[in-house]
């Protein structure tokens, strides 16, 4: 059976949701051989409103390029996580950042709830990459990706002086979900 | 494959891009134009941008009802249009419509866009002439005749940009305006007709003294952001700090 993998990236704007989602589909389509696809739309108070990112990558070619059953949420806002997570597929994950979603909803998928952005601020010194870490933590979860190309397409979206900062911040968002999914029975 | 650019663009989605590029050209009026490309696919087809990414497709549409006769315009048969967005998004200085475009299931996201008063500031360039080109792939020509934003305009919009302003004072080391700004920065800097352009466009704007404040600030910041390469140059503090 073809390989399909649905991801939704969702919070506010600035957050560097958008981008990650980017830096996602590259990491598939550039580096790994894999079809992909990413959009992006802005809640009505653009760029500073609501931000929401689909990625879909796929062994075989997409017909059709919106997510229609998640396999991975992301959430950064209580208000996107009570948007969307009706539509995470059965078996599927939740990811959220706990400082800011702090109702855990129910439903048939896993949920994964993390501190990304004081994790960023305090393993990493600083939080605005919380993107990062959580594309780290994307990676470990799903292994929809390989890490070494989630890792080439964050170093061609970064600038060289900023590279090891941003390779951290992917490591420690990886080591981050390795320790809670061994803390797990 | 005839033009360097395309090296740039993933290899399984060329010929997507190129047939969307065609379509373009049929669908834009040359006598009145109703759209121009603005974004980084100018900045990638004139050289400035050397790397992969999955470029997106910016379309500027001169007013409302242009982008409103543009969306019912007749298409390819074979063109596949997928809405994204339910309808306009709308913010204080831009509006936006997301959509996907394919021939062949590689998927372009172009997004069709309106931004008080750059349209015209775009066309009233004197240097603004269409991208001609026959590039050939795989042994088959496509015809591209297609209005692109000046990339030096593109530019003076970007560092004007509110968004650039926020990005550089959150210091967002990933801000995709700062990296093209700083691209065509460290092509032109010793340019003088770079400068004396990129300062009579911004006073078009009547922010001439904007442009240079900002453009200063990126400059200077640049290192702290991780672009460690670029410099001040001499030229570019003699025509950013003189009046």
């Amino acid at each position: 059976m073809a390989f399909r993998y649905e991801f939704r990236l969702s919070g506010s704007g600035g957050q560097g949701l958008i981008l990650a989602g980017k830096i996602l589909a590259e990491a598939a389509a550039i580096y790994d051989g894999k079809n992909a696809t990413q959009s992006q739309s802005y809640g009505p108070e653009a760029r500073g409103g609501s931000s929401r990112s689909e990625i879909i990558i796929s062994d075989e070619e997409i017909d059709y390029p919106k997510a229609v059953n998640i396999d991975l949420l992301l959430v950064f806002t209580q208000e996107a996580c009570d948007k969307y997570c009706k539509d995470i597929r059965e078996g599927g994950i939740l990811l959220a950042d706990s400082e800011y979603v702090t109702k855990v909803p129910t439903g048939n998928f896993k949920t994964y709830f993390l501190p990304i952005t004081e994790i960023a601020e305090k393993e990493v010194g600083k939080a605005l990459v919380a993107n990062i870490v959580a594309l780290g933590m994307i990676t470990e979860l799903t292994h929809a990706i390989s890490k070494d190309a989630v890792e080439s397409a964050i170093l061609s979206r970064v600038p060289k002086g900023t590279e090891d900062l941003n390779r951290k911040a992917f490591t420690v968002g990886i080591n981050a979900v390795k320790r809670l999914i061994k803390k797990r029975p | 494959m005839s033009c360097d650019w395309l090296t740039y663009v993933n290899e399984r989605r060329r010929h997507n891009l190129l047939l969307i590029l065609e379509e373009l050209s049929r669908l834009q009026n040359s006598d009145n134009i109703n759209f121009i490309i603005i974004g980084a696919l100018p900045l990638l087809i004139r050289g400035y941008l050397r790397y992969s990414v999955l470029w997106d497709i910016d379309l500027l549409f001169r007013d409302k009802k242009r982008l409103g006769e543009f969306i019912v315009m007749p298409k390819s048969p074979r063109l596949r249009i997928i809405n994204y967005d339910d309808d306009l998004m709308v913010s204080k200085s831009i509006a936006s419509f997301h959509t996907a475009w394919a021939f062949n299931k590689a998927w372009f996201n172009v997004d069709y866009i309106l931004k008080k008063n750059i349209f015209e500031f775009f066309r009233s360039n004197r240097e603004f002439e269409p991208y001609k080109q026959t590039i050939t792939l795989a042994g088959k020509n496509f015809h591209i005749d297609i209005n692109c934003a000046h990339p030096w305009d593109i530019i003076v919009e970007k560092v004007l940009s509110p968004r650039t302003e926020k990005e550089l004072d959150l210091k967002i080391d990933m801000s995709i305006d700062i990296r093209h700004i700083l691209s065509v920065y460290n092509k032109e800097k010793e340019n003088i007709h770079f400068w004396n352009h990129v300062l009579d466009r911004a006073a078009y704007l009547h922010k001439r003294e904007r442009f240079k404040e900002m453009f200063l600030n990126i400059l200077s910041l640049a290192p702290d952001l991780g672009y460690q390469e670029v410099d001040v140059s001499p030229r570019a503090k003699v025509m950013l700090t003189t009046s």
